[in-house]
């Protein structure tokens, strides 16, 4: 009882005490240019004491000293302290940070500070995008982000590019990332059918899907590189995520920007062929058959690329919304003729603000359309050649075209010139994408948010032979259409808290529900014997006989669950938690579902009191994450037993439909798992003068999706199923240097590299392994039966397997005999090569002097082999006489008659490379110079300038050409499609 | 504010409705769930036309066309600078050297266990009908008779391949080697339970009927003693009698064009045909005159594109032909000229002239596109094209064949004097004189020449003792096992219970 008295006295004498320091309560409200700020934290300094305003931007905060101070503060302004100095109404206007607001990142279903970022996430703003001509998005961060490699397939314009994002992972799977377009997951798939069956002659492109979106739309690319940022994707996640921002308006004054650049481009590295006169004095054993002309035919193949883009843009918004539409037209031609991209993209996004900021809504709406023309470069090795082949296939004592005015034949090969007038490949792309977000604050720290998107891709392709084409006598037509599009429906609830010691801790969780639907369906039909050329593609109606009608559909859906909480602790520790349970339809029964977890963590150690007092470091971070992400890029169905036609067969004069199983059923069939652990570090000197991080992650694809061979008899006779791994890991890391930073003078450099080691660790499962997988051939007259890549436990996927070329015997080539037999044969062969880079880096530079400035942009890759097909074939000796031939490929003494090549080191090149890939001379006008704009700035690019390369073809960056065994071959130089040299003149104003 | 709670009430309720939508069930379009599938007599239909489907790659470059003829002593494919090289892997067929990788042994073992698997899923779902009626009974012994041609080739090119009737392979309970013995009894008890179900003539051509049975059966006689070590010439004869005596076929008069040559499905000599119809878009690999002609002979044999110069033949085997021989028709030798009378040159300048000798298996020089006399036994002209194929039909089994087994038959029963008379329609067709008496030697010269280029040659050599002992151009006496040829690596990688044939 006593003991209980004392207490009682004692409390009654803090409560007296701590009157006497005169605690009150204060009120205001806190508010941004636009209005009142909902959600800002108010918190007394040095207490716990903290509290979050309403709707309407009001707080209350009690017992706060007299003497003590506020802290304002909402993320993307700037934080504010204010002494109470004895007033109880404390109202505070917050301006917005610009700084900060570049400082966030998009990672999914939310933001993140990048002081915050635990995992590896890298950003690209427009400021930093390539210049120049621009076709499509990937070619915008080309070589600006350590670890994701950007390669393009070829010259032509808005061609397919191949993205790898820390190294392909997989093995037949895709290794595309994941492409976010504002929150919404797109289809990465070209609607763009191949040509028809029987379109001889014609070019096997499909061109870029990306291609639609206006690459002046963008803000900001963003790749989630590591599994613990890429989890929040989880099975589509593996092969990293990339987080597409387009540029939006802003309240205020109307702006109007309008850009315009023209280019012209040219084949800068021409194949070193003879000319007319040296083949008649040349001196060898081969007859030269001499047709009396000089023509060079890379001449008449090539042309100078012209192109031109014209962008418009409007943006401005009133009180609560803001807008922003703009126009671009692109018309860019390949340098090769009938090559080229025509688009017209629309956009139109705008947001709205209602009931005082508590409801934003928000929508975008991309429409374009884009003309491709494709040259008739038939890369697969028909017997007629296509246009490149042509160049050597023709003799340059053949005339174009004979006294009579027809095209000259060699009798053999295609005549180019005629293929440009016999071969018309075209294709129509239609897409429209939409997405309507409604963002609703249900109470101050919760935030629920709708998203609905609509994405509708239609690929139309044409073809047309004519009736005199050495292809299809009497001509053939064909016109095929697909439509590929997706549904996506998503709902989340975010909940953000600040609180403890001056709110310094923070909790973010997101979690929510996700359904995408995906639909495909195409349907053709193609003519032949047609009656008129003049009818072109639309020769149905006439009475040619049409043939081959074909037309599939296919379904996959996705339904997700996923969540992600982030824990802040002062800035300093951060501790964060992700999720995602994928149900997939287009696996196995038993595996339909996929769990992906992600943890990682920052240790902000700049922000340690230990930190205070030292000048050297301005930044300083170290992260770790760790998690599991997976890839389902497969088809739809390849778990059931399905049945369809697999052709046709005569039974007497009729047709009958053949049917039977296409697909094993494999109920077990699941996606392919990635785990990655990342570690890293962010670190700034001098005031972040000098800046950088370095990145190291390891990480282990396993459950590869492979087709198994199955012994016979199995028809079909391989099944999908869930064998090997594959091993990726590598060193990232990017430097930033502020060399000067002056008024009148600025100058940055910057340098990113990242090596990457791949290695196939295992090729077995509990069901089936596989010793090694054969796989892609050369191509061209002869091509090798054999096949040139191998992959083997212990070797990088995509490594070269063949003979070691040993010099010429009697003019012919020889191999080593490795195995010391006596006989040269398929057993004397072994890894020779690796198609993978070893090392990527790049150099930026950007100077700035008064109106002036200069960005000059340079990109390596080193380690990396290429097979130089093309000087196989087209050096090959024997081409002199009634063709050409690449000079600087023949070996002293090789047989002009007899010489033949096969598959081996001879060919086999180091691909590294250094280039110029673009600089870019600006001027700004002096302000005011022209009142009635805000700026005017012009500029003159190039882009691919110089290359310092060994390899001898014409450039050494090639890509996929074509697959085998659905695995898709790499570092094959074969007739690429020339890349040109561009340059380019703009102008941008800004009104 | 009303509105808003409203608007929340939506929110919430999108969330949870959608969230119930969980159903991951595939849906399917233009393709069919298998498990369902053959179940009437319609989609039985379907599931017989996949097998014959399926046959269609025999005559393919790379596969049994290939081994039958390319190990034998009458063709031969010379390298031509970059052309025809594909590694050695035609060099390593002639000159019997061929590794367990080459491309034309595992084409040839994947089509014809694929025409096995298709019809053992075919027969099991027929079988699990129960009482048949006459479709299904008819269907049955259609399937079964394609299935056995199928491991009667089988046995023919490997020996001892697994024999497999289940319609599904248990991938920890895989079949292993089958003896030549159960081969032969399988082949020579299906085809015989077969026969009784099939038509006397086929209601369709291209389909399988009595004859077509006993076809496959004549063969499997015929090399009784190659594949077991008893030879069957009674049942040869026997056999070759009823398909003679079913009245349904006649030598023609003119064996190129009627057999083998546009419109080749009148023809009333050939009992089992591969029917082609590219210009109906039906996949065929009836391109031989692409294969053997040279490129700039598109006009001359309208060709579009030119040929692809390779299959030449060998020159001691076109010497065994008489100079008056009708068959040798089927080469195409000497200057080659334009229809307006032009010559042809090479792509070198040299006059297009195919020559009989070859001088080297790598040709250099003049030689390298005019060395070899050209194979041309399925002639394009005058059939449809449509890409490299023409609508010319591939011919499995025909009567001359039936007529020269038998007479076979008799010789090794030591009756050459009926085996002349058997023999000698034959022989007066080609317009040569007809024989007094027919040696084995004199039957095996004979069915050489008739049935050149008919992917018989490799069997008939082995048969007579000739394959491996005997040398030709660019080969030399052969290694005794060559006489069965490997199982496919692949094959062996994925089949543990596989072993090797002896020797590989």
């Amino acid at each position: 009882m006593r003991i209980i008295l004392q207490k009682g006295i004692f409390l009654v004498g803090v409560l007296l005490l701590s009157h006497l320091v005169q605690s009150q309560d204060i009120t205001g409200k806190v508010s941004d240019a636009t209005g009142p700020l909902p959600g800002a934290n108010v918190v007394v300094k040095g207490t716990t004491n903290g509290t979050q305003t309403d709707f309407d931007g009001n707080y209350v905060l009690n017992n706060v000293n007299s003497e003590a101070i506020l802290i304002f503060s909402y993320i993307g302004y700037q934080t504010l302290e204010v002494a109470v100095d004895n007033r109880s109404v404390i109202d505070i206007t917050l301006e917005q940070d610009a700084q900060a607001l570049d400082e966030v990142f998009v990672v999914g279903y939310g933001t993140i500070k990048k002081q915050d970022q635990t995992t590896s996430v890298v950003s690209v703003s427009s400021e930093d995008f390539n210049r120049g001509v621009i076709s499509s998005p990937e070619e915008l961060i080309q070589g600006k982000a350590p670890g994701v490699v950007v390669t393009q397939t070829n010259g032509e314009p808005g061609a397919g590019l191949t993205v790898r994002v820390r190294g392909g992972k997989s093995i037949t799977a895709s290794n595309d990332p994941l492409y976010i377009i504002d929150g919404v997951p797109i289809d990465n798939t070209s609607a763009v059918p191949l040509p028809g069956t029987g379109a001889a002659g014609t070019n096997q492109s499909t061109g870029n899907p990306l291609a639609f979106l206006n690459p002046n739309d963008i803000a900001s690319i963003n790749v989630l590189k590591d599994a613990a940022a890429a989890a929040i994707y989880g099975s589509r996640g593996a092969n990293g995520v990339i987080l597409i921002t387009t540029k939006r308006g802003q309240s205020g004054a109307a702006k109007l920007s309008l850009d315009y650049n023209t280019s012209v481009g040219w084949v800068r590295n021409r194949y070193d062929i003879y000319t007319a006169e040296e083949i008649r004095n040349l001196d060898v054993e081969a007859a030269i058959t001499d047709s009396g002309a000089d023509t060079d035919w890379q001449d008449e193949v090539y042309q100078t690329a012209i192109a031109q883009n014209l962008n418009l843009a409007m943006s401005g918004g009133g009180e609560g919304n803001a807008y922003r539409a703009s126009l671009s037209y692109a018309n860019n031609e390949g340098v090769l003729q009938n090559s080229g991209l025509e688009r017209i993209t629309g956009r139109y996004n705008v947001n709205q603000s209602l009931f005082d900021g508590r409801l934003e809504l928000s929508s975008n709406i991309t429409a374009s359309r884009i003309n491709r023309s494709f040259a008739p470069n038939e890369q697969l090795g028909g017997f007629l050649g296509g246009v490149l082949s042509g160049l050597f296939n023709y003799s340059p004592t053949q005339p174009v075209r004979n006294e009579d005015g027809t095209f000259s034949n060699n009798g053999t090969f295609a005549n180019p010139v005629k293929l440009y007038e016999d071969v018309s490949d075209k294709s129509v792309e239609t897409r429209i994408l939409g997405n309507i977000s409604a963002n609703l604050k249900l109470f101050p720290n919760l935030t629920g948010t709708v998203n609905i998107g609509v994405d509708h891709n239609t690929g139309e392709r044409r073809n047309f032979l004519a009736r005199d084409s050495q292809f299809r006598p009497e001509g053939f037509a064909s016109r095929i259409t697909n439509t590929r599009q997706s549904k996506l429906i998503e709902s989340y609830l975010t909940y953000d808290k600040y609180f403890g010691l001056e709110s310094r801790n923070n909790l973010q969780v997101v979690g929510g529900y996700s359904f995408q639907q995906f639909d495909s369906e195409g349907f053709g039909a193609s003519a032949q014997d047609l009656t008129l050329d003049s009818f072109g593609f639309n020769s149905f109606a006439s009475d040619s006989d049409a043939i081959n009608p074909t037309a599939f559909r296919d379904r996959s859906k996705l339904v997700s669950f996923y969540g992600r909480a982030q824990y802040n602790h002062d800035s300093r520790y951060i501790l964060s938690a992700v999720f995602r349970a994928d149900g997939s339809t287009r696996f196995g029964e038993d595996n339909k579902w996929a769990y992906f977890p992600g943890v990682s963590a920052a240790w902000r150690i700049i922000n340690e009191k230990f930190m205070d007092n030292q000048s050297t470091f301005s930044d300083l971070k170290l992260r770790a994450s760790y998690g599991s992400i997976g890839n389902q890029a497969i088809e739809p169905y390849q778990s059931l037993a399905t049945l369809a036609s697999v052709g046709q067969v005569n039974f007497g004069d009729n047709v009958s439909q053949a049917f039977f199983f296409n697909n094993f059923a494999n109920p077990d069939l699941k996606w392919e798992t990635t785990t990655t652990t990342n570690i890293g570090i962010d670190w700034g000197f001098l005031d972040n003068r000098l800046s950088g991080t370095f990145e190291y992650y390891i990480s282990d694809t396993d459950d590869l999706l492979l087709q198994i061979p199955l012994p016979a008899p199995a028809d079909p006779n391989v099944t999908l199923a869930n064998v090997g791994s594959v091993r990726n890991s590598g060193f990232e890391g990017s430097i930033n240097y502020r060399a000067f930073d002056k008024r009148d003078f600025t100058w940055d450099v910057g340098f990113i590299f990242a090596t990457l080691k791949n290695e196939v660790t295992s090729l077995d499962s509990s069901d089936f392994s596989r010793s090694e997988i054969a796989y892609g051939v050369t191509s061209g007259e002869g091509a090798g039966v054999d096949n040139i890549f191998r992959i083997q436990v212990g070797q990088p996927v995509n490594a070269f397997f063949g003979a070691v070329f040993d010099g010429l015997v009697d003019g012919i080539e020889t191999y080593e005999d490795l195995n010391g037999d006596g006989v040269i044969n398929a057993d004397d062969r072994r890894f020779i090569g690796d198609a993978q880079p070893d090392f990527t880096y790049s150099i930026n530079s950007n100077l700035r002097y008064k109106n002036w400035d200069l960005n000059l942009f340079f990109r390596g890759v080193s380690g990396i082999d290429i097979y130089n097909n093309t000087a196989q074939t087209f050096g090959l000796p024997t081409r002199i006489g009634s063709r050409n031939v690449i000079r600087g490929f023949i070996e002293e003494g090789e047989s002009t008659t007899a010489a033949s090549r096969r598959f081996s080191t001879r060919f086999l090149e180091d691909g590294s490379f250094f280039r110029l890939d673009n600089f870019t001379i600006g001027y700004t006008l002096p302000d005011g110079i022209l009142g009635f704009t805000d700026s005017v700035r012009f500029t003159l690019s190039g882009q691919n300038v110089f290359v310092i390369t060994d390899y001898s073809g014409q450039d050494p960056e090639v890509s996929a050409i074509a697959s085998s065994q659905s695995i898709q071959t790499q570092g094959i130089d074969y007739l690429t499609f020339p890349r040109p040299t561009t340059y380019s003149i703009g102008v941008n104003i800004n009104f | 504010m009303k509105k808003l709670e409203k608007l929340k009430n939506v929110l919430f309720a999108t969330v949870f409705v959608f969230a119930g939508c969980t159903d991951l069930d595939e849906e399917l379009f233009d393709q069919t769930e298998g498990s369902t599938f053959f179940s009437d007599d319609r989609e039985i239909e379907l599931g017989i036309a996949s097998v014959y489907q399926a046959f269609v790659l025999l005559p393919d470059h790379f596969n049994y066309w290939l081994l039958q003829e390319l190990s034998a002593d009458a063709v031969f494919i010379p390298i031509r600078g970059g052309d025809w090289d594909n590694g050695g892997v035609h060099l390593e067929l002639s000159g019997h050297t061929w590794s367990t990788d080459n491309p034309a042994i595992d084409g040839a073992w994947n089509t014809l266990y694929q025409i096995v698997a298709r019809a053992n899923s075919i027969i099991a779902t027929i079988e699990a009908q129960g009482e048949l009626n006459a479709v299904q009974r008819a269907g049955l012994a259609e399937a079964k008779t394609l299935r056995a041609f199928s491991y009667w080739a089988l046995l023919d090119l490997f020996g001892t391949p697994p024999l497999v009737t289940d319609a599904f392979i248990d991938p920890n309970n895989l079949a292993g080697n089958a003896t030549p013995e159960q081969l032969f009894s399988f082949v020579e008890t299906e085809i015989l339970s077969a026969i009784s179900d099939l038509p006397a003539i086929s209601s369709e051509r291209g389909r399988v009927d009595k004859d077509s049975a006993r076809a496959v059966l004549l063969n499997l006689y015929l090399n009784a003693e190659t594949y077991v070590g008893a030879p069957r010439w009674a049942d040869v004869i026997s056999v070759a009698d009823e398909i003679i005596n079913s009245g349904q076929f006649t030598l023609v008069t003119d064996a190129l064009p009627n057999n083998h040559g546009a419109n080749n499905r009148e023809s009333s000599e050939n009992i089992w045909v591969l029917l082609n119809s590219p210009e109906r878009g039906i996949a065929s690999s009836m391109h031989f005159a692409y294969r053997s002609l040279h490129y700039n002979q598109d006009v001359q044999y309208d060709l579009p594109g030119g040929g692809w110069n390779g299959y030449s033949t060998i020159a001691d085997f076109y010497n065994t032909f008489e100079e008056n021989d009708a068959r040798k028709k089927w080469m195409v030798e000497g200057p080659q000229f334009n229809p307006d009378g032009s010559q042809i040159f090479t792509r070198d300048g040299f006059e297009l002239d195919f020559t009989l000798d070859i001088p080297a298996e790598r040709l250099s020089g003049e030689a390298l596109e005019k060395a070899g006399v050209r194979v041309l036994k399925y002639d394009n002209r005058g059939a449809n094209l449509v890409g490299s194929e023409y609508d010319v039909d591939y011919v499995l089994f025909a009567l001359n064949e039936v007529i020269l087994a038998k007479a076979e038959a008799q010789a090794r029963l030591g009756s050459t004097g009926e085996a002349a008379i058997t023999i000698n329609p034959i022989r007066v067709r080609a317009g040569l004189a007809p024989l007094a008496t027919a040696t084995v030697e004199d039957v095996y010269d004979e069915r050489g020449r008739e049935l050149a280029f008919d992917a018989k040659r490799r069997t008939d050599m082995i048969r007579n003792g000739t394959f491996i002992s005997e040398t030709w151009t660019f080969k030399t006496v052969s290694q005794e096992f060559r006489t069965v040829y490997p199982i496919p690596q692949p094959q062996i990688d994925a089949n543990p219970n596989l072993v090797q044939n002896p020797g590989y």
